[in-house]
């Protein structure tokens, strides 16, 4: 096969220059068949089997990646929700889960292990209550564990006793964690339309229709789409688009060819690349600066929605042209504090929450790592979840919220969580209350659009 | 002479190098005939393994593709050919351009039959593009396909 120089130094400048590289593989195992005896039993076999699994995890990733010269910036594990796993432990014994999975990610060598997880958009089951009620001593007890709660769908609707229950459960986790700026919140995660094959933490996990152990893997890129966007120059939308759909393109394909080797290495099946541009707070490798390339003073701007549309829609063409396996979440992730341009847009007060909601409804994921004054009412923040939940629901679509009510701290003040995570200015909410509205509980029904067949 | 490898080892080591696309079958006739080679009975193993079809050699294939970039100066495509020479790196193509003082090269370089590991090679030139003052990348070919080919 013979190579044009073109293609070579296409591809040099993407791995060399734009130092493009993987966000994240993410093994997904199955705790299934696990339960039997006590909590402590079942306890040491989750340890087990983690352990078992994921042993050569690391290993494995980085080899490959120095062999194909492609870094990797993180190797995680999503496990099956542990509301579906262990649903008879009471919430004491869906605690000490916690804890093993905590001890078996650091016996591996991983920074965080999701799917500490239940998925109740028509109900919740007495396991599914448990885990939810035992979320602030779990997630807030354990340094690894991340947890995630589905609460609507647009088959089912929203759940609105569940929302409600999440609001309660997010300001009881901040005041569990209050003197790490309410860190155990970053690792909380409510979802509509919670895809089961999502890489990225804190909202993966291994779902039910999984196989028992698989490899998928989340493509990153910022920094990579960055640089296309500066150097398309004055193109008109659509040229920049197709600029933007050919980066993708490399992108993702670099994603598929390591996670398949990863794979094919460990002897277990790929899932899916997950084509989402995910944000580092290191500079450039941000989501912001690439909205603000396109040509906006400053995300927040009107056209910010518009142009977050174009990019996310680039991404996904690029992404499906060059892989038969995507799945997760493929959007673009805008989180405010993990992204240093937004966190400045927030800072300059150039982007709201509404801003951000707005943003929300043309794929980004959500309202994530939004650090809030720590007085802001549980029946508030449920309310933001159901108002993200509304746009995931009627649009088909994922949508996420991480809140984080940071305790003692308002407007104007800075939560700072360091390395991946961050610093979060916290953010201005309304304060009209909605209260009477989410007390009334009940399921607020699908819409029209999602009674299909 | 090094000890004579068991045939499990040789297994693995041909899985190795043919990658995870690999039949059974491919792997136990490079087995077969590595044993046969160190008997003394065999052919020459290298001509088997480059006869086999161009896309079971290119699933796993150890090929790189280099590329050098700096001011021209003696001694660049010296250094380049000497490393791969010693650790016995077939150049498959190379092509070479002067841009006004700008000496540019890229080589496709087989590593079957090579006595290194990409990493190693890395390292190499890294000091040779360290000590000439120029840019040397190497990358794995895999890469360039994924990157650019449908």
């Amino acid at each position: 096969m013979s190579w044009t120089t073109t293609e070579i130094l296409e591809t040099l400048r993407m791995t060399e220059v734009e130092h493009l590289d993987i966000r994240t593989i993410t093994m997904g195992i199955s705790l299934r068949g696990l339960t039997g005896g006590d909590a402590a039993s079942a306890a040491q076999r989750v340890y087990d089997r983690v352990s078992e699994r994921a042993g050569s995890l690391i290993e494995t990733v980085d080899r490959l990646s120095r062999r194909l010269g492609i870094p990797v910036a993180n190797k995680r594990v999503a496990i099956t929700p542990v509301a579906v796993a262990f649903d008879n432990l009471g919430r004491d014994g869906l605690v000490q889960i916690a804890q093993a999975l905590d001890r078996a990610a650091a016996n591996v060598g991983i920074d965080y292990i999701a799917g500490y997880s239940a998925l109740v958009d028509k109900g919740s089951t007495r396991g599914d209550e448990d885990l939810i009620a035992s979320i602030p001593e779990a997630i807030g007890g354990t340094e690894r564990v991340c947890a995630s709660v589905n609460v609507a769908s647009s088959r089912a609707g929203i759940n609105l006793d569940a929302v409600a229950a999440m609001g309660r459960v997010i300001k009881r986790l901040a005041e569990a964690t209050r003197d790490r700026d309410a860190v155990g919140c970053a690792k909380l995660v409510v979802f509509c339309n919670v895809p089961e094959d999502n890489p990225f933490i804190a909202g993966a996990f291994h779902g039910i229709s999984e196989p028992e152990t698989v490899i998928n893997v989340g493509v990153s890129g910022p920094g990579v789409i960055l640089d296309t966007v500066r150097r398309a120059g004055k193109a008109d939308a659509r040229e920049l688009a197709e600029q933007i759909k050919l980066t993708a393109f490399r992108v993702t394909r670099a994603g598929e060819l390591l996670g398949r080797r990863v794979a094919a290495d460990l002897g277990i099946p790929f899932g899916i690349v997950d084509l989402s541009l995910a944000p580092t707070p290191e500079p450039g490798d941000s989501v912001g600066e690439v909205l603000k390339a396109i040509g906006l003073e400053d995300v927040g701007a009107p056209g910010t929605t518009a142009a977050l549309a174009l990019l996310t829609d680039a991404m996904k063409r690029g992404g499906l042209m060059a892989s038969s396996s995507v799945g997760g979440l493929s959007g673009a992730f805008i989180p405010v504090s993990e992204d240093a341009a937004m966190v400045s847009a927030v800072q300059k007060g150039h982007l709201s929450l509404e801003k951000l909601e707005a943003l929300t409804a043309v794929c980004s994921v959500g309202l994530d790592m939004i650090a809030l004054p720590g007085d802001t009412p549980a029946e508030t923040l449920a309310a933001i979840i159901a108002d993200e939940c509304a746009i995931g629901m009627v649009n088909h679509k994922t949508t996420a919220t991480r809140l984080i009510p940071v305790p003692g701290k308002t407007v104007g003040d800075v939560a700072d969580y360091g390395g991946l995570m961050g610093q979060a200015p916290i953010m201005a909410v309304s304060t009209l209350s909605p209260a009477r509205f989410i007390s009334r509980g009940g399921q607020i029904p699908q819409p029209v659009t999602g009674v299909r067949n | 002479m090094s000890p004579r490898p068991d045939s499990d080892d040789i297994r693995r080591r041909v899985k190795r190098q043919l990658g995870p696309d690999a039949t059974t079958e491919m792997v136990e006739s490079v087995v077969r005939r590595v044993e046969a080679l160190s008997d003394g009975s065999g052919e020459d193993l290298s001509t088997d393994l480059r006869s086999m079809p161009p896309e079971q050699k290119d699933a796993g294939g150890d090929r790189l593709i280099i590329a050098v970039f700096g001011v021209n100066q003696p001694g660049i495509m010296a250094g380049v050919s000497q490393i791969l020479s010693r650790h016995r790196c077939n150049i498959l193509d190379i092509s070479q351009k002067l841009m006004q003082e700008f000496f540019t090269m890229i080589l496709v370089v087989d590593l079957t039959g090579a006595d290194t590991t990409f990493e190693q090679l890395q390292q190499d030139f890294d000091k040779l593009g360290n000590s000439l003052g120029i840019k040397i990348y190497a990358q794995h070919e895999d890469v360039f396909r994924a990157l650019n080919r449908l």
